[in-house]
């Protein structure tokens, strides 16, 4: 059996004595739309940031393609096709929507031209064309949103991992990120988010991957999976979803 | 926020660099502004007094504008690049002293030593945020002026260098002052370009990124480190050569001049924060306004007592450190957007 796209092997992350992520496997098969969701503190945000990189793990591994990346930072896994956004929306002020694009199409577009070329490709997939020369610090919550997404695309990632990237959307800015994101899907891209809106995860998501204090709980079918008793009690108290 | 992360040292510039940079028309633009600051040089070149203030804004023109590479785009506070500069200095010295080798081949070796050294002594101190970074490139200028006086065979310990006399282009030394001041005029010119066109460039961008968030940078794949070590070679590598054409300028070098911080190492970075930091031509701006300034405010004062003119300096920049937060460059911004604002709004 040939390896899965991206598989996340027995993860653990200890910060001193707290243990923050315990043991959590996983795979994501290419094209895929996976979510992570759990209660607040569940862990998801480590979890994320052990597969992104900025965090080490203290065991277990994480593999990319077949790859071990456990010991690529941020970066390198930016450069094998690995995209992140993140939760509070952090453009560069000091640039352009444009120019913030173009940061990230320099890394597979080194000429200023190809970058600014590509930049307004991905930025006309979000929807952000027109705002190309606003500066950035002028962009609202959504475009700002939508602009992380951009800088993610422009890496050209093979897989994107999104973090809570709808909080704060209205319901139709809710709807123009999911069909974007379903766009992007059927052209190939895999997607791991991190979600608290379960609309969206209903709406988006292929299977569920559920975390509460540090471990897997549960894993399935969306749809299945919120009706788990262990998960509503564990996410959502007594109340039903 | 991370608890531990302080305010950064550097005011957000609203200036974004690659719009204003970009396209014939600001490339125009520029040439103007230096065809501009041409002007006192035509108009006063018969004062031998205006001419040598003159010639000093030009080079430390250069000279902040090759600091902003670094610590304004970069948001590295280096208040160590007096280091580089010394360097510069004492390299093109040394070489034509001992073994008569031209300085304008003599600037070279300087600038390759500091693009390796800076790098080299950077590394270990980007680990350190804001204000311990540029404490810690305090600390490498003490280091530097103690060695300074220390290596005698090298650098003439407390004496220093001298460079006599001896007049012919390619000595570069020149009879004519003002020769002086175009090859200063030059230097200014060169480094401006160099910045325009890094900012235009790929390294310009990132550098600009890991500025403004390391992390983000991480993830649209910029290796921040690296990035850091060659803006840093640059810069050092520019600065240098300004140490360089500074020491065939006075022809005599010792530790105290090279090393006092408030006329070098701090001093770049005055002029640009003052102009305004992190733009192209805010260094520019700086140097012409406090050079000629603090000139001629020691020309006035200095007899009055030790030091006025400095106090005198000094209230110009608290005024300028409340008034105009982003400098000089920055205000002119915030006024031409204002304008520009109420233009739409009629």
């Amino acid at each position: 059996m040939s390896e899965p796209f991206f598989r996340v092997h027995s993860v653990v992350k200890r910060f001193g004595g707290l243990v923050a992520v315990n043991e959590v496997s996983f795979d994501v098969a290419r094209g895929e739309i996976v979510s992570i969701i759990g209660p607040n503190g569940a862990g998801k945000t480590t979890l994320f940031n052990l597969l992104t990189g900025q965090l080490k793990p203290s065991a277990g591994e994480v593999r990319l393609n077949g790859n071990a990346i456990n010991a690529l930072g941020p970066d390198q896994r930016a450069r094998l096709g690995l995209g992140r956004t993140f939760q509070i929306a952090k453009p560069l002020t000091a640039l352009t929507t444009l120019e913030n694009a173009m940061v990230g199409a320099f890394l597979h577009h080194p000429r200023l031209a190809d970058a600014e070329a590509k930049a307004h490709e991905v930025l006309r997939e979000v929807g952000l064309d027109g705002r190309a020369r606003i500066r950035a610090a002028e962009l609202t919550l959504s475009e700002r949103r939508r602009l992380e997404v951009a800088r993610a695309l422009a890496l050209e990632p093979v897989l994107i991992l999104l973090d809570e990237v709808m909080a704060g959307l209205n319901q139709s800015e809710v709807q123009a990120s999911i069909d974007l994101f379903r766009r992007l899907n059927a052209a190939g891209l895999t997607f791991l988010i991190i979600e608290h809106n379960l609309k969206v995860v209903r709406a988006f998501s292929e299977r569920v991957i559920v975390l509460d204090r540090g471990a897997k709980i549960a894993e399935g079918d969306a749809e299945q999976i919120l009706t788990t008793p262990e998960v509503v009690t564990a996410y959502l108290g007594k109340r039903k979803a | 926020m991370s608890p531990n992360e302080e305010p950064p040292l550097i005011p957000e510039t609203n200036r974004p660099a690659g719009s204003i940079l970009s396209g014939r028309r600001t490339t125009i633009l520029y040439l103007a502004g230096l065809g501009l600051a041409l002007v006192p040089f035509l108009l006063l070149s018969r004062d031998l007094f205006w001419l040598n203030i003159i010639t000093y804004t030009y080079l430390f023109a250069g000279l902040a504008v090759a600091w902003n590479i670094i610590a304004g785009f970069g948001g590295q506070f280096s208040l160590g690049h007096g280091v580089f500069f010394a360097v510069g200095a004492y390299t093109t010295s040394r070489l034509f002293l001992t073994w008569g080798i031209s300085p304008w081949l003599g600037i070279l070796p300087g600038a390759l030593l500091c693009a390796v050294l800076g790098p080299l002594i950077f590394l270990p101190t980007f680990r350190l945020k804001g204000s311990f970074f540029a404490i810690a490139t305090l600390a490498f200028n003490e280091v530097a002026f103690v060695f300074a006086n220390y290596m005698e065979s090298l650098t003439g310990g407390p004496r220093g260098l001298q460079v006599p006399f001896r007049a012919a282009f390619v000595n570069m030394i020149f009879a004519d002052p003002r020769h002086y001041t175009g090859l200063m005029f030059g230097f200014m010119a060169i480094a401006v370009a160099i910045s325009v066109v890094l900012m235009r460039s790929r390294l310009g961008y990132y550098l600009l990124a890991v500025r403004e968030d390391e992390d983000s940078a991480r993830a649209a794949g910029i290796s921040v480190t690296g990035v850091k070590l060659r803006a840093t070679a640059l810069s050092a590598g520019l600065t240098a050569i300004g140490g360089g054409l500074f020491a065939m300028y006075v022809r005599t070098i010792d530790p105290i001049s090279l090393f006092t911080l408030s006329d070098v190492g701090v001093k770049f970075a005055l002029l640009s924060l003052i102009g305004g930091i992190g733009t192209i031509t805010g260094p520019v701006l700086g140097a012409f306004l406090i050079i000629p300034l603090e000139s001629y405010l020691r020309a006035l004062f200095g007899g009055a007592g030790p030091g006025v003119h400095l106090v005198l300096l000094g209230f110009v920049m608290l005024l300028a450190a409340l008034f105009m937060r982003r400098g000089v460059a920055g205000a002119i911004d915030a006024m031409r957007r204002r304008w520009r604002h109420r233009n739409q709004q009629r």
